[in-house]
């Protein structure tokens, strides 16, 4: 990352405006202490909608750390949510045998697409998952175990934990707990793609990977086994995301296979810092949720303008505000201009 | 019904399923070609046929000869008024050398012609559904040795093969044409000899909004349900037969077209059942793309 944005100084550019630790710092007593300021049930599940959102995001983020854009998120998503709706509602499992069980076999579904679709990138491989999204969603909509354009409704909430018991969005009570329980989930994933980061390994070879492909091939990198790797580890968080929204929505339809809205989330947040993703999640999906709940037939507009905003003027994200504010008000710098993947 | 009729059908629906991909994806393909850009707001032409067939049948009643000039007439000046406010140079400007960033862009442009085409008054409001009469009058059936096929596919289905051919001719023996092969062959070489890329880009652009605007309006008296979103599996299913075809050969483009629309029809004859026709033809898609990822006719173009 630092490599990629130096300026005169030698300093990143995002680094040198710092606040980013604060800014986590912030976010992190902000979602915290959200259930406090919000009673009711819909004020309440537009933020755990949020926080699904931010795992998607982050997890997204793994794949454009090794420069790939990828449009099948929804249908991991998806493979998680569907089958952990499935195992709890016929088979009586609960949650959290469920969880790890959805993300390995969405992890072996992915790993044989991303060996296919990673041979190629950018917008190759756009296109690509995007086939691979609409095989799925065809998938789905046709089975009868997935109860097919209706969807799956009536799934379980999560299981009770002690004398401490989750509600759903079926069941209007104890909302709050299991807000904090997905909390607990984005924690989680957090502190692993932190420290998945911060190892040195990673960090170089995604670099590299990103910055030049055929010359990190050209001294030795398997590109291709760290692309296929990110892309499956990916996969594997995008289906935790799913089976936490299924637990939570306690209903899953074909509608929720697209991948866009991931992809502007992670990089209308910015791609330059792991806390870009978790502000891009917590701005633009409420207004997605609300639009999605309240007036549906401006998804679609709204949506497009979200999008054409985010390429347009916000390419490196809401991160890279401070940065321009400095830049435009501040010495004057040279100007980077935005490299797109 | 017996075997030969049986076959003539299949013959048949996959002469008229080809034709339609070839429509949308032959433009798209050209379009990419000289523009660099993925056009993902291509289908809402296909949609835009499609109402503006709705709206000349229901408003005016229209016979269907006399629409076919209205739609092309309509499309040409959305696809118009679509390259030189957005598509054109104002994005490539922008987001110059940026594919992923221009389709990207070009899907927000897609999401905001398909929300108007809800809101817009004169399509009836919020409602989404909207069923169209079968615009052919004589709704008469030819008999093949007991195979039945409608007169007004078999029309409609020769009228799209009548604007491929045409299309073939004016790219291979028009002066605009050749201009078009020499930029999507080499762009350099092109603006040396003095070949104006916004001018060949508009036409381009306009041609690939006609024939895809009127694919919409000559498919949308045979599926009968139209709705705003209807374009966008015609849009991926474009996109794939273009990498399926090997980006910049316009040949594999028509290849991959057949090929994809015979395994579509094939699929949905065995199986009765559109989602599994997905699957089949996005399948065969990755097959051929898992073995050869340049496509069937393709050289890998440097746009990446």
């Amino acid at each position: 990352m630092e490599l990629e944005r130096k300026n005169k100084s030698g300093k990143s550019l995002y680094k040198r405006v710092g606040g980013a630790r604060l800014a986590t710092i912030l976010i992190i007593i902000f979602l915290l202490i959200v259930p406090t300021f919000s009673k009711g049930p819909y004020f309440l599940g537009i933020f755990i909608m949020a926080l699904i959102w931010i795992i998607m995001a982050v997890s997204y983020r793994m794949l454009t750390m090794v420069g790939q854009l990828s449009l099948a998120h929804g249908a991991w998503m998806a493979i998680g949510a569907y089958g952990s709706a499935i195992v709890t509602t016929n088979n009586g499992w609960n949650m959290w045998q469920a969880l790890p069980v959805m993300m390995i076999i969405t992890g072996l579904i992915a790993f044989p697409i991303g060996v296919i679709c990673l041979r190629v990138k950018g917008l190759y491989l756009m296109i690509m998952t995007m086939g691979v999204n609409e095989v799925i969603k065809a998938i789905i909509t046709t089975l009868n175990i997935t109860g097919g354009p209706i969807g799956l409704s009536n799934v379980p909430a999560p299981p009770s934990i002690g004398s401490i018991s989750f509600g759903s969005n079926a069941i209007f009570a104890n909302l709050q707990n299991t807000y904090y329980l997905i909390l607990i989930l984005v924690l989680i994933v957090l502190l692993i793609l932190w420290r998945m980061e911060a190892s040195r390994l990673i960090q170089l070879t995604g670099q590299s990977i990103r910055q030049n492909d055929e010359l990190a091939r050209s001294v030795g990198i398997n590109t291709t086994m760290y692309k296929v790797l990110m892309f499956v580890v990916s996969a594997m968080f995008a289906a935790l995301a799913g089976v936490a929204l299924v637990h939570y929505s306690a209903f899953i339809g074909p509608d929720r296979l697209e991948g866009l809205s991931t992809m502007v989330f992670a990089i209308g947040g910015g791609r330059e810092l792991l806390i870009g993703p978790v502000i891009g999640a917590l701005v633009f999906s409420p207004i997605s949720t609300i639009l999605y709940s309240k007036a549906k037939v401006f998804q679609p507009l709204v949506f497009g303008f979200m999008l054409i905003f985010v390429i347009t003027i916000l390419p490196d994200g809401l991160v890279s505000i401070p940065a321009r504010i400095k830049r435009r008000y501040g010495k004057r710098e040279e100007i980077i201009p935005p490299q797109w993947v | 019904m017996s075997t030969g009729g049986f076959i003539i059908n299949i013959i048949f629906n996959c002469f008229l399923n080809c034709s339609f991909y070839i429509l949308i994806a032959v433009g798209l393909a050209l379009i990419f070609g000289i523009m660099r850009i993925m056009n993902m707001a291509h289908a809402s032409l296909y949609t835009l046929g499609a109402f503006v067939c709705y709206l000349l049948y229901t408003a005016l009643g229209l016979s269907f000869w006399l629409m076919i000039p209205v739609v092309i007439i309509v499309s040409a000046l959305f696809g118009f008024f679509l390259y030189w406010s957005i598509l054109g140079r104002p994005l490539t400007k922008a987001v110059g050398g940026r594919p992923v960033a221009a389709m990207l862009i070009s899907k927000g442009i897609a999401s905001v012609i398909a929300s108007l085409l809800i809101f817009g008054v004169l399509t009836g409001g919020t409602d989404e559904r909207r069923v169209i009469p079968p615009v052919i009058d004589y709704q008469k059936i030819i008999k093949i040795s007991d195979a039945a096929i409608r007169v007004d596919q078999l029309v409609l289905a020769i009228a799209s093969i009548v604007m491929i051919v045409a299309l073939i001719y004016v790219i291979n023996n028009t002066k605009i044409g050749k201009a078009m092969k020499a930029i999507v062959q080499d762009r350099e070489a092109a603006l040396m000899v003095g070949i104006n890329p916004w001018r060949v880009g508009a036409i381009a652009f306009i041609l690939g909004t006609i024939l895809t605007g009127v694919a919409g309006f000559i498919n949308a008296p045979i599926i009968t349900t139209i709705t705003p979103s209807m374009g966008d599996p015609f849009q991926i299913k474009a996109m794939m037969v273009i990498i399926v075809g090997g980006i910049g050969s316009m040949v594999g483009t028509l290849w991959a077209a057949i090929i994809l629309g015979v395994v579509d029809v094939l699929a949905y004859t065995f199986t009765k059942n559109p989602d599994w026709a997905t699957v089949a033809v996005f399948g065969i898609a990755m097959v051929i793309f898992a073995i050869k990822p340049s496509g069937l006719f393709g050289y890998q173009f440097k746009i990446l």
